[in-house]
């Protein structure tokens, strides 16, 4: 799958904006606070609906405008298909396909698969458990739209649950017992998909890292869990249900439900050691950029080649790492890569469809090789 | 400081307070109210009330009725042995409409959600348990709530309040789109849902 063009309204900093890329390669160059990051921005916004950034939705919209719209051509081995979003402030989304309005805006997901890179995926190491736990639904979810039902079932029951919890009169067993029921359900399913995935990812993610360091690296992905997993859905259910029983006292006095995949973490080691704790940055920034490699082969695994974007992370990479990965992007889906400098793309530069961003407007500088 | 005289401003703050009408829409229909002629508020005033003061719940199955009971309760032709039980009163006009379910009903008012502050008191769940005491007749309750984690949830309620009889507690099946809302299932999802039911 690749998208033959994108076409922003009133989105950022675009008035409007419409691009022809590439169907391989396509690289941004600009200077700071151009907007390059804004059309990677729009193409998650696509594929997911909402935006990579944490801030409120309502910024997507360009200042002194009321809504927004995206729309891109979408074209894969089956023919192509149009779609669009459009974003109306206090209205919300919409969703089309072929100008036709859908009903549900998880319609889209799925659709365009994609993975991004960008300097902040240290935090994927460094930072805490949640980012984590974000990276791996991320992964499963994409490979398989049936776990994004089990996720939101559970979040909702979670929410659910701590409502309960924060209510002040007396606690109706017959209640909880049905609350912990649809909880211990919808994690246990929850539990079982990250379990599995973490194991495959350890796989790859080691190959990927001793690819990129060039050494023999041992690196272990160590799912950590609340409530482990059982063999079965049942088994790790009852389990699930005897640690809420457990936890039953500090709950009600914290309000707060504190088992669950909700608290889980994956632990990284690399040749024995914690890296969150022992590693170099040199060696985190490595081991996270392996972990979104090895996000990038399990999606391909499955369906067609994701697309990948690559917001500012070239510039950071020694003239080795830059070779890895222009003969790794090869063999990949279409990608997007954005950077201050010509001078970091050096390698790129001979097949890239190059745009120079400037203030909210984007030229054409090179067409880029027609090879594919 | 208000931009509309003071009746009329009152007619947009009562419209505002109805699900799904923002200010804006307030004040579209205050004023397409306002260009009628006065036979249409007189008599949208007149349903509005007359509606309110006339329909009460059904006292058997908290449908929406007229009298003590509703028509569904009142007609001889029903199967009294089977009970399906709804969320709302809209979801037994969703299941009419199929024209194959010939059973009884039950609305709960709702579902069990700490977050809107509902637990079991405050749905028809203590009746349930007495039409189940009240006649034995009952060979199946159908649950039929809404395939959402509360659908679920209040299923599981009933199903362990109703153990102590010897009826079969059965669930629709997941034919509707998860989340989905069986007032918007057409009827032949509904249909399937209805004949995939399973043993809770
Ligand atoms: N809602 C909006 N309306 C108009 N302009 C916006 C809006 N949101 C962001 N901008 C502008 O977009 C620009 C930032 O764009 P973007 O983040 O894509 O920059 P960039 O080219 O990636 O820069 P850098 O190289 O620093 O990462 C800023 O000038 C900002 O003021
Ligand atoms: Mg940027
Ligand atoms: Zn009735």
């Amino acid at each position: 799958m690749h998208v033959q063009w994108l076409r922003c309204t009133h989105f950022r900093n675009y008035d409007t904006l419409e691009i022809l890329f590439h169907p391989r390669m396509n690289l941004f160059l600009g200077n700071n606070a151009q907007g390059k990051t804004n059309i990677l921005e729009a193409l998650y916004c696509l594929s997911t609906t909402r935006s990579f950034r944490m801030v409120s939705e309502d910024e997507l919209i360009q200042f002194d405008q009321t809504a927004m719209r995206l729309e891109a051509q979408l074209m894969d081995d089956h023919g192509s298909e149009r779609v669009a979003l459009e974003f109306k402030k206090g209205f919300g989304k919409t969703l089309y396909f072929e100008e036709k309005k859908q009903k549900r805006l998880s319609l889209i997901l799925g659709k365009i698969p994609m993975v991004i890179f960008s300097p902040d995926d240290l935090y994927l190491v460094k930072g805490g458990p949640g980012l984590r736990r974000k990276y791996l639904d991320a992964v499963l979810w994409q490979r398989d739209l049936s776990y994004l039902a089990d996720l939101q079932q559970y979040e909702r029951v979670l929410k659910q649950r701590n409502a309960l919890l924060k209510k002040k009169e007396t606690f109706l067993e017959k209640e909880w017992q049905v609350w912990n029921r649809t909880l211990s359900q919808a994690g246990s399913r929850v539990i079982q998909r990250r379990q599995e995935v973490v194991q495959h990812l350890e796989r790859i993610a080691e190959h990927a890292l001793s690819e990129l360091t060039g050494n023999q690296e041992q690196l272990t992905l160590r799912y950590l869990a609340s409530i482990s997993w059982n063999g079965s859905i049942d088994q790790t259910q009852q389990l699930f249900l005897e640690k809420l029983t457990q936890a039953q006292k500090e709950e009600r006095m914290r309000q707060i439900t504190l088992v669950g995949p909700h608290r889980d973490d994956v632990e990284l080691i690399l040749n024995g050691k914690s890296i969150k704790h022992f590693g170099s940055q040199g060696q985190q920034r490595t081991v996270a950029l392996a972990l979104k490699l090895a996000q990038l082969t399990l999606l391909g695994e499955q369906r067609s080649h994701p697309l990948v974007l690559f917001d500012d992370v070239m510039a950071e990479l020694d003239e080795q790492r830059q070779a890895f990965f222009l003969a790794h992007l090869q063999k990949q889906g279409q990608t997007f890569l954005t950077g201050t400098s010509k001078q970091d793309f050096k390698k790129f530069l001979g097949d890239a469809r190059v745009f120079k961003v400037d203030a909210g407007r984007v030229a054409l500088e090179n067409e880029g090789s027609n090879k594919n | 400081m208000s931009e509309y005289p003071a009746s009329f401003e009152r007619l947009i703050f009562e419209l505002e307070k109805l699900p799904g009408i923002g200010p804006r829409s307030a004040i579209r229909l205050a004023f397409y109210i306002l260009k009628k002629p006065v036979e249409f508020s007189t008599s949208l005033a007149q349903a509005l009330v007359e509606a309110k003061s006339k329909i009460h719940p059904c006292r058997n199955c908290f449908n929406l009725s007229e009298g003590a009971l509703c028509t569904i309760c009142q007609s001889s032709r029903r199967d009294t042995s089977l009970l399906l039980v709804v969320e709302d009163p809209s979801d037994i006009v969703a299941f009419e409409r199929t024209h194959e379910y010939q059973g009884l009903y039950h609305v709960l008012g709702g579902v069990l959600s700490p977050l809107e502050g509902k637990g079991p008191q405050d749905l028809t769940l203590n009746a349930l348990v007495q039409r189940l005491q009240n006649n034995s007749q009952w060979k199946e309750v159908i649950v039929a709530t809404n395939p959402t984690v509360e659908g679920d949830s209040t299923a599981f309620y009933i199903q362990q309040q109703l153990k102590p009889f010897p009826v079969k507690v059965t669930r629709i099946a997941r034919g509707l789109p998860s989340g989905g809302d069986v007032d918007y299932a057409d009827e032949s999802t509904l249909l399937k849902s209805l004949e995939g039911r399973q043993t809770l």
